[in-house]
């Protein structure tokens, strides 16, 4: 926690530019009325998690959706609210940084004002442990002067960021008391949201007024639901990153010698890497997702990566670029299985010196087997979520390693007859999560701040601001709240002895969807960026003229906005309901007692086998 | 299907299921920037917009040695610098067709397509029905006579374009007397009428040597080269500025902002950034002017003020220990490449190194040491234990250390972590220090060409063509006056035997033209020199962003230019 948070900034010509930029709201939230539509209680996505998730969850599960609606809309139960009292939020980063989280602070800053000008913000200085120690800073319109649409977290700063432990929660319970807070809003990706969800359910145990109020914001893009189609951060991450990518796929292509192995940060999944593939066309990704499905080990990819490499050889191509998700190491079976004994050896104490000579045999001769740079990182002690430290774990030159060796090996044997492989390697991380917001998340973080404030109006206590639709301007974004109980799941571990063990209701990050369009639109091309140099670049990211309203290729492709769809059903049920009234005729009623009939057939059906069917890895 | 198609543009998807030509890029998968980029009018300076003529300066001479540089090129040296001006009327013939070959040599650098561009557009406008001859692969491709004529469809896709990937590069250089006679061939057989070669200090001493070459042997076909580096190094009063240095550092500048940003919300980390340039630190103090990160290291300076390794640490950790003082545990810290190049006594412990290595002798006990002298082993001891392994490791072919390979900015990270730790033991530093590495190269050599880099690359094609059809031979085409509107820049050539000194190899005298080294007096240092102190201390982060195509500030030049040019206060 240092002490130059929330000052005034020295900003660049372009900084300056972007910090007069107003994002304009959807026609919902516009006007100093909140309408706000609650619809049916919500469920889990897992119905065998159901009983676990309500024991957690006694006061805020299955609560209903939340949908604010425009000033003109006629929807007869809609609660409107016109009378403001005074409010006070705190709000806290909490988490990784992600272009774009200054602007939820923003948003949430200009609705309270417009509503009662008598409102208040705090926030709190050097994250969750300014939470904890009660270190605000009151947000007035000097100190936003310079973090509009502004990257990085350092108006208020971040911390280690978790509130879980009791006496992160009691902290968390005293500070919210003593400040007097109405709400809390929380700004952090899927670990972030857990607790926010798990903060909520203890404010309401406790008899706290406090509501809690969770923001999707992580660079990982791996928040998401059917609830939440992006997470703010991700677009510009990826479009900074694929610029970056694009210029060595150039300069692969300019200098026809080199193989670029670049690692892409983002977390355990392979969000980041698959939509970065679909800006840039690199020749290769390797999907941690598709690692997991198809169990493939060490030896199966590097196999893959050198079959690529003399194809391309065959065909006179002696460079290349080959993408790899930081998280890939915890997909290879093999590495995962090692780590997992090393962390656990480190748990019990042992020295890191000592921990080669106390593996399992298995373990023991795939270690020995490693180049001595991977052995000292993968020796590294977990990070607090007891993922392995993936941005330290440099997957990229150990694949680059292997990968040479193999075709040093091929050259010599003569099956190989290209030019003698040269690889380098690159680790795109902190460059791209601390840049300048692009103009799609200035715009949603600046929304999902001014949702942040009518959901604390409508009086919600565990939901998640969302914006869906997003894919279309923002003249059509919906905006609305879910509670953030019904987006968790439970994990189940299977013992030894047969056992299980059951996790805590968490969000859990959610996986490439191998059956998306987004990966399905990899696939159908996958052949061509591997062979054919289609590469492709995003540039630097525009505010101004062509490119500026570009979004996320994953965003586009995918068929979403779930809680329009919702909202549609609903409509349908009302319509159905005001048609079947009593009174109507004998053939309507027959009618929709007969279509009703095989429409609930047709749903239990799916429905019982998408919940067998789904599983976590 | 289609309707969510249409929102990333239709041709996203249409555009992959194409299948490219062999050769040509495909625009069709090009992303909405790209495409408008390839349409971008760029302008000209306004001598092209009326008829003009070339005069001539006075004679030349060169940079050192002129009596040297005069027996090597006796039948170049002393040649005027040309400028063009406007005139009554086109002086410059223009019904002849030329035949002009061009070739991109060394390291890629954003601009270099636009280059080509301009030769391709001079010629269409005042040379119709020439023909432009791309040699493949850099001067191999003159060696080998590997080459595919330029048409506008060709060049079309990589209009304002990043990369060299139209007729990529190669670093050979054509030095023995058999190269010469292969390009000769090769010229002679294409009936060339000129030459444009685009390269560094290197590439450029080189086309003087052909052009020589050729005019010795009563050879027709004339020689111009096209300063390109992004280092920065080749320049000179004539020749302000070298392309794709714009660019490059624009692009590493965004990633040292956001690192900055990144720094400043964690608050626990110390960024060293390693930037290329081997031989100047330019990229460096250009990127250091446009971010104010706490510490540069200029190696200009450090060989100055003959530095050691100790006192480049030292001065690191005093800066870390007094901003832990005003509550700061984070900072930057820029690193050129070149760094230990600078430092004369690692120069002493490599060749020592490298001795001791050659003999063989190195034992598991280290008694081998005992062979270095007593100031040599100190310096070897200082350096961190993974630097010393992969000195006495990792070896080129002929068995010497690899200098080049070592990172210096972990090699930092790794002698500011044990001097700290020192400190701890001491009692006098009580934070925790956490050093991440970062080395930013590649990613800034093929980037899409900044405005400034796109414009200066095409008058400097318009002006490469210009001087080859007025007859001109070993100049460097030259665009000046770039702090005022292009409009009113000038175009003209330069004598390239005039940025010329000798060096002494093997006993014979070589001809360089000596690279642009950091000025110590130069304004661009002066600068950063009379602020660096506050930077240090407290935090003055600027986050240029990234580069813009369009809108206020999309035309700015860098600060190492306009400072240079005294454009800027």
């Amino acid at each position: 926690m240092d002490s130059d948070f929330g000052i005034p900034r020295e900003l660049s010509p372009l900084q300056q530019l972007r910090s007069q930029y107003h994002p304009e709201l959807p026609p919902c939230l516009q006007g100093t009325t909140v309408r706000v539509e609650l619809g049916d209680g919500t469920t889990v996505a897992k119905a065998g998690d159901a009983h676990i998730i309500a024991r957690a969850f006694p006061h805020t599960l299955g609560q209903p959706l939340a949908h604010f609606l425009r000033a003109t809309a006629k929807v007869a139960d809609a609660q409107i609210i016109t009378e403001h009292p005074v409010k006070r939020v705190g709000i806290v980063f909490c988490g990784r940084q992600a272009p774009g989280g200054h602007n939820v602070v923003w948003g949430l800053y200009e609705a309270l004002k417009v509503h009662n000008a008598k409102n208040t913000l705090l926030g709190f200085l050097g994250g969750s442990e300014g939470l904890f120690a009660q270190k605000t800073l009151e947000i007035t319109d000097e100190v936003l002067q310079t973090y509009k649409n502004q990257g990085g977290y350092d108006m208020l700063g971040r911390t280690k960021d978790q509130i879980r432990t009791t006496e992160q929660v009691n902290a968390a319970l005293k500070a919210c008391t003593d400040l007097k807070l109405d709400s809390l809003v929380i700004i952090g990706g899927v670990t972030s949201n857990t607790d926010a969800a798990h903060l909520a359910e203890f404010f309401a145990e406790a008899k706290c007024s406090t509501k809690v109020v969770g923001v999707p914001v992580t660079i990982n893009g791996d928040l998401k639901n059917q609830f939440v189609e992006a997470n703010v951060g991700f677009d510009t991450t990826c479009k900074v990153n694929s610029q970056l990518i694009s210029n060595i796929c150039t300069d692969a292509l300019s200098a026809e010698k080199y193989y670029y192995f670049v690692r892409l940060m983002g977390r355990k999944h392979s969000h980041v890497a698959l939509e970065c593939t679909l800006q840039s066309h690199p020749n290769m990704v390797i999907l941690g997702e598709e690692v997991t499905a198809s169990k493939l080990t060490i030896f199966d990819i590097i196999k893959q990566i050198c079959d690529a490499v003399q194809a391309r050889a065959e065909q006179d191509k002696n460079h290349g670029v080959i993408l790899i998700p930081e998280g890939l190491v915890e997909s290879i079976p093999e590495l995962y299985a090692l780590l997992k004994e090393i962390h656990g050896l480190l748990k019990e104490g042992v020295q890191v010196d000592n921990i080669s000579t106390q593996l399992s045999s298995w373990s023991s001769a795939l270690f020995e087997f490693l180049p001595p740079f991977i052995k000292k990182q993968l020796l590294l002690h977990p990070e607090s979520d007891d993922s392995a430290q993936l941005s330290q774990i440099e997957t990229e030159k150990l694949l680059a390693y292997l990968v040479e060796t193999e075709m040093n090996k091929r050259l010599k044997e003569g099956t190989y007859k290209g030019k003698k492989f040269n690889a380098i390697c690159h680790f795109f991380g902190y460059q791209a999560r601390g840049s300048l917001p692009s103009k799609f998340d200035c715009d949603y973080a600046y929304v999902l701040g001014h949702v942040c404030y009518h959901i604390l109006a409508a009086g919600l206590n565990g939901y998640m601001a969302t914006v869906t639709n997003l894919k279309s301007p923002v003249n059509k974004w919906k905006c609305g709240a879910a509670p953030i109980s019904a987006m968790m799941t439970v994990k189940r571990w299977s013992q030894n002895s047969g056992s299980t063990t059951i996790g805590r209701p968490v969000i859990h990050p959610a996986s490439v969807d191998l059956k998306g369009k987004a990966y399905d639109l990899l696939r159908q091309n996958a052949q061509k960026f591997l062979m054919e140099d289609m590469y492709r670049n995003p540039g630097p990211v525009q505010y101004d003229g062509p490119g500026a309203d570009a979004k996320a290729v994953s965003l586009c492709v995918e068929d979403q906005d779930y809680m329009g769809k919702i909202k549609k059903l609903q409509e349908y049920l009302d319509q159905v309901r005001t048609i079947v009234k009593p009174g109507c005729s004998q053939d309507v009623l027959k009618a929709a007692l007969s279509v009703m009939a095989s429409v609930t057939d047709v749903l239990t059906t799916i429905s019982s086998s998408s919940t067998s069917g789904q599983q976590f890895a | 299907m289609a309707s969510q198609l249409d929102l990333i543009g239709g041709d996203y998807i249409a555009g992959i299921s194409i299948n490219p030509p062999t050769n040509s890029r495909v625009t069709s998968v090009y992303s909405e920037v790209q495409a408008s980029r390839i349409d971008h009018t760029l302008p000209l300076p306004s001598v092209f917009k009326t008829p003009f003529k070339i005069i001539d300066g006075p004679p030349s001479s060169s940079a050192g040695h002129p009596e040297e540089i005069e027996k090597l090129f006796p039948n170049l040296f002393g040649q005027p610098s040309a400028l063009l001006v406007p005139n009554q009327s086109n002086e410059v013939s223009s019904d002849q067709k030329l035949k002009i070959g061009v070739v991109l040599s060394g390291g890629q650098a954003p601009g270099g397509h636009n280059v080509i561009c301009g030769i391709f557009d001079y010629l269409q406008e005042y040379a119709r029905g020439s023909s432009l001859f791309g040699f493949r692969g850099g001067p191999a491709g003159i060696m080998k006579g590997k080459y595919i004529e330029l048409t506008s469809e060709f060049v079309y896709p990589y209009r304002n374009q990043g990369g060299f990937d139209m007729i990529c590069s190669g670093r050979d250089k054509i030095e023995t007397p058999e190269q010469f006679k292969q390009a000769e061939e090769t010229v002679t057989k294409m009936d060339l009428d000129g030459l444009v070669v685009i390269g560094g200090d290197d590439s450029n001493t080189n086309a003087c040597l052909l052009a020589e070459h050729f005019r010795a042997k009563n050879m027709k076909t004339l020689v111009i080269g096209c300063p390109k580096t992004i280092d920065g190094d080749l320049k000179s009063k004539e020749v302000p500025t070298s392309f794709g240095f714009d660019t490059a550092c624009k692009i590493y500048s965004e990633m040292i902002g956001n690192v900055m940003i990144d720094a400043r919300s964690t608050g626990k980390y110390y960024h060293f950034v390693r930037l290329m340039g081997r031989a100047a630190s330019h990229i460096t103090l250009e990127c250091a002017l446009q971010t104010h990160p706490n510490i540069t290291i200029i190696g200009e300076e450090v060989f100055e003020k003959k530095l050691t390794l100790k006192n480049v640490t030292d001065n690191i950790v005093d800066v870390i220990y007094k901003r832990a003082e005003n509550g700061y545990n984070y900072g930057v810290i820029l690193v050129p490449e070149g760094l230990i190049d600078f430092i004369p006594e690692v120069q002493q412990l490599i060749s020592e190194l490298n001795e001791v290595l050659a003999e063989g002798n190195v034992d598991e006990e280290g008694q081998w040491k005992k062979n270095l002298k007593k100031e040599t082993l100190e310096i070897f001891e200082f350096l961190p234990q993974t630097i010393q392994e992969q000195l006495m490791l990792e070896r080129d072919p002929h068995g010497n250390v690899q200098v080049a390979k070592i990172e210096t900015e972990k090699m930092l990270i790794q002698m500011v972590e044990t001097e700290l730790e020192k400190k701890k033991t001491e009692g006098t530093y009580e934070r925790e220090f956490m050093g991440k590495s970062h080395f930013f190269g590649y990613e800034g050599r093929c980037g899409l060409p900044t405005n400034f880099d796109a414009t200066y690359c095409y008058a400097l094609g318009y002006g490469a063509g210009s001087l080859l059809q007025s007859g001109k031979t070993g100049l460097i085409s030259s665009v000046g006056n770039l702090a005022a509107p292009v409009e009113e820049w000038t175009v003209g050539g330069t004598a390239l035997t005039s940025l010329m000194d000798v060096e002494r190899r093997h006993g014979k005298f070589k001809p360089v033209i000596k690279k642009a080294m950091v000025e110590l007096e130069g304004a661009p240092f002066k600068k950063f020199a009379s602020q660096r102190e506050e930077w240090a201390l407290k935090n003055r982060y600027i986050s240029p962003g990234p580069i813009q195509f369009k809108g206020p500030g999309s035309d700015a030049r860098n600060h190492t230019l306009m400072l240079e040019l005294g454009a800027q206060a």
